[in-house]
């Protein structure tokens, strides 16, 4: 197992303490900080999230992350792993509650998904995956494995970003990646097993 | 595709899980973080984590402790009991819960539940509503545990927390709880097809068969249960299988062998007794149970 440091991005929105222990069953003690200084000397970062996007973005801002997010992952080539709204903030915009813009890490958008569809929203609940391209993160775990998910927005992007798809009515975009940067729409911290080992498989990526 | 999915509803007084008979008796169960830590890997789909401390006897809410019974969870946890503002929400969030349950307070302030959505998303709200059948056939919903009459009709309500931002409603009966006499279907398929998010329903499971019904004649999207799941090993895997069998979408992980074993009534598992034990293969594990 490579021993690397991961740093949990807290922009005081997250649920960083189910994160911080899902590492931690793995013997990773991992880094929750939204110190420059920090960041700075973690190998990989989780940008984890529960909440509404603009308040997200907002507090982003106001602790002066964006631009040092943006240069650690741009810049300096490290991972990053954003979960559920975590995932979202990668997006160039979002329409939940009013226009606001993302991080711009993957050309993209977020949509309300009642829009969309007439199934009950939010898509609450545990889904399989449709795996769409191989990737290390699928490591080891089997097709069809569910994890859960709990969200009203989702990512709508090109499908060359897409590593899976989730069947609800509609393809919903559930694991994007681009270069160094990886996301995830479920919630890996709050899959059981096979979510672990996502988790895991994260941890355990080269940096390109 | 999207499972149905089975919750486990956990009773919290005085930082012990306890069990609730008709709302004025508790019988202590045990340490919370043990019951979550089992239960969770029993491959439950959720945990409902209810702190039913009354308001006069509650000092102030300790988050330390909600941290720890919440340490070895993996699964999606739903914290609820006695939150008030906006700042209860945010310490349960950053103690590690993924949701909160709101019931009686959403009553008194439903503008608290537009201010989470509008913080929190609509997603991390599930509004629980106790509702009782009047002598007239009105369904009413009540509040503070059940003791209060407010006077509101149980649909009116379910439609107006679905646009206040709810994202989901844990319907209970409060006529059923704790009987076993089986969910209260007819007001499950009234209400779930009133609103278009998820209903949950809860109050009056039996026996495990109980479960499906809530589903499959009521249009639920979860069924949670209290009470059953308690003193038994492998409860909530042993329901679950019991789901699939009867047609609900579900997801189970556990292999588990029950060919072999006994059951009670109502469809428990009778646990083995030493000289069994003392027999039992333990080489026989499932190498993708144990990932990590």
């Amino acid at each position: 197992m490579i021993k690397k440091r991961i740093g949990i991005i807290n922009y005081g929105m997250g649920n960083i303490h189910s994160v911080y222990n899902a590492l931690l069953s793995l013997g990773i003690e991992s880094i929750v900080t939204n110190n420059k200084k920090e960041l700075h000397s973690c190998d990989a970062f989780i940008l984890p999230g529960v909440g509404a996007f603009p308040n997200a973005i907002k507090n982003l801002l106001k602790l002066d992350l964006v631009d040092e997010i943006k240069n650690q992952v741009l810049n300096k080539n490290k991972n990053i792993l954003g979960i559920c709204l975590g995932m979202q903030l990668f997006a160039d915009y979002s329409e939940e509650g009013e226009f606001n813009e993302g991080l711009s890490l993957i050309p993209g958008k977020v949509i309300d998904l009642s829009r969309k569809i007439t199934y009950r929203v939010p898509h609450i609940g545990w889904n399989s995956l449709l795996i769409n391209a191989n990737s290390p993160l699928f490591e080891g775990i089997p097709e069809k494995q569910d994890f859960y998910f709990v969200h009203r927005y989702y990512f709508d992007c090109h499908k060359k970003y897409i590593l899976a798809n989730t069947s609800y009515e509609m393809m919903v975009t559930s694991v994007i990646n681009h270069n160094n940067i990886y996301g995830v729409q479920f919630h890996p911290e709050r899959s059981h097993n096979t979510g672990i080992k996502l988790l895991y498989n994260f941890t355990q990526l080269e940096n390109k | 595709m999207l499972k149905k999915r089975l919750i486990a509803c956990l009773l919290i007084k005085d930082n012990l899980i306890v069990q609730s008979v008709g709302f004025n008796n508790y019988y202590p169960i045990g340490n919370p973080s043990f019951s979550i830590e089992f239960i969770s890997r029993w491959d439950v789909d959720e945990i409902i984590l209810l702190d039913i401390t009354p308001k006069s006897e509650r000092v102030k809410r300790d988050y330390t402790q909600l941290k720890l019974f919440i340490k070895k969870c993996f699964i999606p946890i739903t914290f609820g009991g006695g939150i008030s503002c906006i700042e209860d929400v945010n310490e349960i969030i950053k103690s590690g819960a993924d949701r909160i349950s709101i019931n009686s307070n959403a009553i008194n302030s439903p503008v608290l539940v537009e201010q989470i959505a509008r913080i929190y998303g609509e997603q991390c709200i599930v509004t629980s509503i106790d509702y009782k059948i009047e002598k007239n056939g009105d369904k009413t919903v009540y509040s503070n545990s059940g003791t209060k009459n407010t006077g509101l009709s149980l649909l009116d309500w379910a439609k107006k927390c679905e646009s206040l931002g709810s994202g989901e409603i844990l319907l209970n009966s409060i006529d059923r709880d704790g009987k076993g006499q089986g969910y209260d279907i007819d007001t499950i398929k009234e209400v779930s097809s009133s609103v278009n998010i998820p209903v949950i329903a809860c109050g009056g499971v039996g026996k495990f068969s109980d479960f499906s019904e809530a589903i499959l004649k009521g249009g639920a999207s979860a069924a949670a249960a209290a009470n059953i799941f308690h003193y038994v090993e492998h409860s909530t895997i042993i329901a679950k299988a019991n789901m699939l069998k009867s047609g609900v979408n579900i997801r189970l992980n556990k292999i588990a062998q029950y060919s072999d074993r006994k059951f009670d009534k109502n469809g428990r598992l009778i646990m083995l007794d030493n000289d069994q034990l003392e027999k039992a293969d333990w080489a026989i594990r499932d190498k993708n149970a144990i990932l990590y």
